[in-house]
């Protein structure tokens, strides 16, 4: 076996190699403890139409709404479900909401089903001037729904101008819905 | 209490999601393969940490539907995840797209490989 | 009173770490070492015993005890529930530390007296490091006084199960036992004027620890397949990669102790390795248990604790890595090898077994590192890891298949080709025919592996041949293993079938060539849940084959559904049955895999595990006899 004499650039290389490779590891498992979480108010939609999409109303299925009726005026778009518990607990707030404030409040139910949905309406109010069954999910599929309730805020143009992730209660929709509403009405 | 139990297991069944599964039905079976690769690739964005393929969870399930008709029409693969990549952005597949900020993850171990086995020349002879 | 006895069992365990810490540090303390080990050890396993008995008597005024357990829970679950969480699972960590400590104290008298200083320090530095986590963020112990519920919340019912009565703990044995490698190179490189062969001492403990952890990661694997309902055994789940990674290292390990301590050469390269294992075992538990990463796996995520673990891991790896570049600054000059011998092959096969821990590591962290570096949010999943780690893993399988046959130090390609010659011969019969019968139908990277499981397979077996040591029986064991594992893997990802379909009791479908009528659906009661069991049949040509009951239990304390998957396990296939969702018709959906070869994989893993065990009770008693001489 041949010996070789210690090398020196070798030994420089790993020990700066080894260094470099803990010090950086440590950094981002240091910078991965705080991360930003995900915000409730997602800005990434902004300015964006609202998808195309042609669905039925709950209450009348011949009935088909598509994105035009959206707009000519600013609406609210609430997109919830009856198998899902904090849509059901948010579902009072919204009927709050309906009678103190007059914008056009859209339901959309995802991949709910027809009596299930009704029965709830029936039982904890109905804020919805009417509510669509995204029965397959596609129109959720289109805005990149990743769970429910979510709320939007539209302008007459049909652009999202509000997108808001959760559960939200009637101071909320006082201090951060109305005024944006109240604006866009004027701009119509 | 025994009956008020059963009832609530079946009435939790019940309130699943739960308009027809039918048994998914392929023209082809390259189109049936197309579709169980492509539902293991993608996360269901409501889950920890599943593909759309393992999960019970209603965006998943929308997903594989969605997945299962473009399938049967003949969309293409690419034109499928793109579907899905411009709605979801890239967090929602578990095959990394491949651009200069994932270059590293995709080369890297192949040049980390390369490294040692220049590493592993130096130290071996007649090689 | 018993809890708070527990808590303070558990400082006083820290009290006696400090002392054996302070052993190493001034020369007239070390003779406290090794009594205030046993005492540390002792007051660690009174803690523990104190929190079994906590859930075996139903203490819910103990919180960690009311959020995992329950009246009703079995009496083998209260038992393991003991490890359900956070809190009691680094417990459990703690105290199998202790447990190889032990053995390593009560074993090891005839160490050199510096070194073994060293090694007690190292050891209660990191019992040290740990019992400040317990008590200072993870106190198992708090209670919730006044209020006491009357019922616990019970286990998740997903953890209710034998495999999980198993998997923790052979799993902390495995990782946590790297500990043990760890401190010896520590200790060797804290004394470099030693002339001591650390490697030879550590090597049945890295043998032990690797043999443990490929249980614990095989009996993981086997429980998620069986416990979650998809059929899949493997999700490159961070958690899972967090224990694979270890293992890869630990595997890579092994080898080169087994140089290091035959030969006087890859001393630094061993050293490397030993404290990587036991540092990326740390690092998994920092994964795991900060909620850095999303996983169905990971504990409740909590940054203080995240925050701790780091620091601790900071410390660790500060500490050895800049041990490790002191030492290279003093190391000698590096012999250079022949290609074709038993050491070069070695080494070649480390450096892919390191480039594959690195590609793990890679995909488990990038997620992380785009989001810090670039806001972005990615996901890393199968996809990456069957692109990049199985073809980085395909020349090490190769290497595996004739490294066996090469001799230490010198040999020739013609004289090693003739020793292959046989089982090479064997093996091109057996894929001529594999071949005939199944070329068209499995895709390339199955056909690659299944030729190369089979390559290692004829040429494990060939080497019974000729005299046999125990040594050479642990090796051959390992390698036919992972040869079956690996014929396992390929032959199952290429062959499975799946079918979900809408069924009506009474109605049947044809998946393969099985018939799979739904016989019969009735009620089950279990100790703390009610369950639809559904009976399945599979018959084949009208002969009836199996017959499967799979279930949807609901648990009555968490008010949670589970499936209980039916699979019927064979040698060359399993039927696998899970019911999904009933439908307001009355039929159900149903999920019916066929999977052939599967058991192979954990077969291959007991083989790989009993290989490993063999060879390290080989080592042991060699240093023993050794030392008797």
């Amino acid at each position: 076996m041949n010996i070789n004499k210690p090398n020196k650039m070798g030994n420089y290389l790993w020990q700066g190699t080894i260094a470099i490779l803990v010090a950086v590891l440590l950094w981002f498992l240091w910078q991965g403890l705080f991360v930003k979480q995900p915000m409730t108010v997602v800005d990434s939609q902004q300015g964006q139409s609202f998808p195309s999409f042609t669905l039925a109303k709950v209450n009348d299925t011949k009935q088909m709404v598509t994105q035009k009726d959206l707009q000519g005026k600013p609406h609210v778009v609430h997109i919830f479900a009856s198998w899902c518990g904090v849509c059901v607990d948010e579902l009072p707030t919204w009927v709050g909401i309906a009678k103190k404030f007059s914008y056009p409040v859209v339901g959309v139910a995802y991949r709910d089903e027809v009596e299930p949905l009704q029965a709830l309406l029936q039982k904890k109010g109905d804020p919805f001037v009417y509510v669509l069954n995204d029965e397959e999910g596609k129109l959720g599929l289109d805005l990149g729904l990743m769970g429910v309730p979510v709320t939007y805020v539209l302008d007459a143009k049909g652009n999202i101008r509000m997108h808001q992730l959760g559960a939200l209660s009637l101071a909320q929709f006082e201090a951060e819905f109305a005024p944006l509403l109240a604006t866009l009405s004027k701009e119509a | 209490m025994q009956q008020c139990v059963i009832g609530l297991l079946l009435g939790l069944i019940l309130s699943f999601k739960a308009f027809a599964v039918e048994e998914l039905a392929f023209d082809s079976p390259h189109k049936a393969q197309t579709f169980h690769e492509l539902i293991k690739e993608f996360r269901c964005v409501t889950c920890p940490n599943q593909s759309i393929a393992d999960s019970q969870a209603p965006v998943a399930a929308a997903m594989r539907d969605d997945i299962y008709r473009r399938v049967q029409v003949g969309e293409s693969p690419e034109d499928i995840r793109g579907y899905l990549l411009s709605r979801y952005g890239e967090y929602v597949t578990y095959r990394p797209r491949l651009k200069p900020a994932t270059w590293f993850l995709w080369g890297g171990p192949f040049i980390l490989l390369g490294l040692g086995i220049l590493g592993f020349r130096s130290r071996v002879k007649a090689c | 009173m018993i809890p708070e006895f527990g808590l303070f069992c558990l400082i006083l365990a820290l009290c006696f770490g400090l002392m054996v810490m302070a052993g190493g540090f001034n020369r007239s303390l070390a003779i406290l070492q090794r009594p205030a080990t046993f005492g540390m050890c002792a007051f660690i396993a009174l803690g523990f015993i104190i929190l079994v008995f906590g859930f075996l008597s139903d203490d819910f005024s103990v919180s960690y005890v009311a959020q995992n357990s329950n009246t009703q829970l079995p009496f083998m679950y209260k038992l393991c529930a003991v490890w359900g969480g956070h809190e009691g699972s680094l417990l459990l960590w703690v105290f199998i530390l202790s447990l190889w400590t032990l053995g390593v104290t009560l074993i090891s008298r005839a160490m050199p007296e510096n070194i073994m200083r060293s090694l007690y320090a190292v050891l209660g530095a990191i019992h040290v490091g740990f019992l400040l986590l317990l008590l200072h963020t993870s106190n198992p112990f708090l209670r919730l006084l006044p209020s006491m519920p009357k019922e616990g919340a019970d286990l998740n019912p997903l953890l209710q199960d034998p495999g999980f009565v198993m998997h923790p703990p052979f799993l902390y044995l495995g990782y946590v036992g790297f500990a043990i490698p760890f401190a010896f190179a520590m200790a060797a490189m804290l004394n470099p004027k030693e002339s001591f062969s650390w490697a030879k001492w550590a090597r049945p403990y890295a043998l032990l620890a690797f043999s443990f952890l490929t249980v614990g990661i095989s009996l993981g694997s086997w429980w998620a397949y069986y416990e979650l309902g998809w059929g899949g055994w493997w999700f490159w789940d961070p958690v899972e990669n967090a224990s694979f990674m270890p293992w890869l290292v630990g595997a890579a390990l092994v080898h080169a102790l087994r140089v290091s301590s035959l030969k006087p050469i890859f001393n630094s390269w061993s050293l490397l390795l030993a404290l990587c294992a036991f540092i990326l075992s740390l690092v998994g538990t920092f994964l795991v248990r900060s909620g850095v990463l999303a996983s169905v796996h990971a504990f409740a995520s909590d940054p203080a604790r995240g925050v701790f673990i780091l620091y601790f891991l900071a410390v660790v790896m500060i500490g050895s890595f800049g041990l490790y570049i002191v030492h290279l600054q003093r190391r000698a000059a590096v012999s250079r090898l022949q290609f074709v011998s038993k050491e070069s092959f070695i080494l070649l096969g480390n450096i892919i077994f390191v480039s594959a821990t690195a590609t793990v590591l890679l995909g488990t962290l990038y997620p992380l590192i785009m989001e810090v570096l670039t806001n972005e949010k990615i996901s890393v999943g199968s996809p990456y890891y069957s692109a990049v780690f199985v073809p980085i893993m395909m020349p090490l399988l190769l290497l595996m298949s004739f490294a066996p046959y090469t001799f230490w130090e010198q040999d020739s390609p013609k004289a090693l080709f003739s020793r292959l010659l046989k089982p090479l011969l064997l093996c091109t019969g057996i894929i001529i025919l594999v071949g005939y019968f199944a070329w068209l139908s499995l895709p390339a990277v199955s056909l690659a592996g299944v030729v190369l499981g089979i390559l290692i397979v004829i040429s494990s077996l060939f080497k019974l041949r000729g005299s046999l040591s125990f040594n050479k029986m642990g090796m051959i064991f390992a390698h036919f293993g992972l040869g079956v594992a690996v014929l396992g893997i390929s032959l199952t990802t290429a062959l499975e079938t799946e079918k979900e379909v809408q069924l009506a009791v009474g109605s049947s479908v044809k998946v393969a060539n099985y018939d799979i009528a739904f016989a019969d659906l009735n009620e089950q009661e279990g100790p703390n849940y009610i369950a639809k069991q559904g009976h399945f049949v599979i018959s084949h040509n009208n002969q009836p084959v199996a017959n499967l009951y799979p279930e949807k239990r609901f648990f009555t304390a968490r008010e949670t559904m589970m499936t209980e998957t039916a699979i019927d396990p064979g040698f060359l296939r399993d039927f696998y049955i899970a019911l999904g969702e009933r439908f307001h018709d009355g039929t159900w959906s149903v999920r019916i895999y066929i999977k052939p070869f599967v058991r192979w994989l954990w077969l291959g893993g007991i083989f790989v595990a009993l290989g490993a065990f063999i060879a390290a009770l080989t080592a042991l008693q060699a240093n023993y006899k050794r030392r008797e001489a």
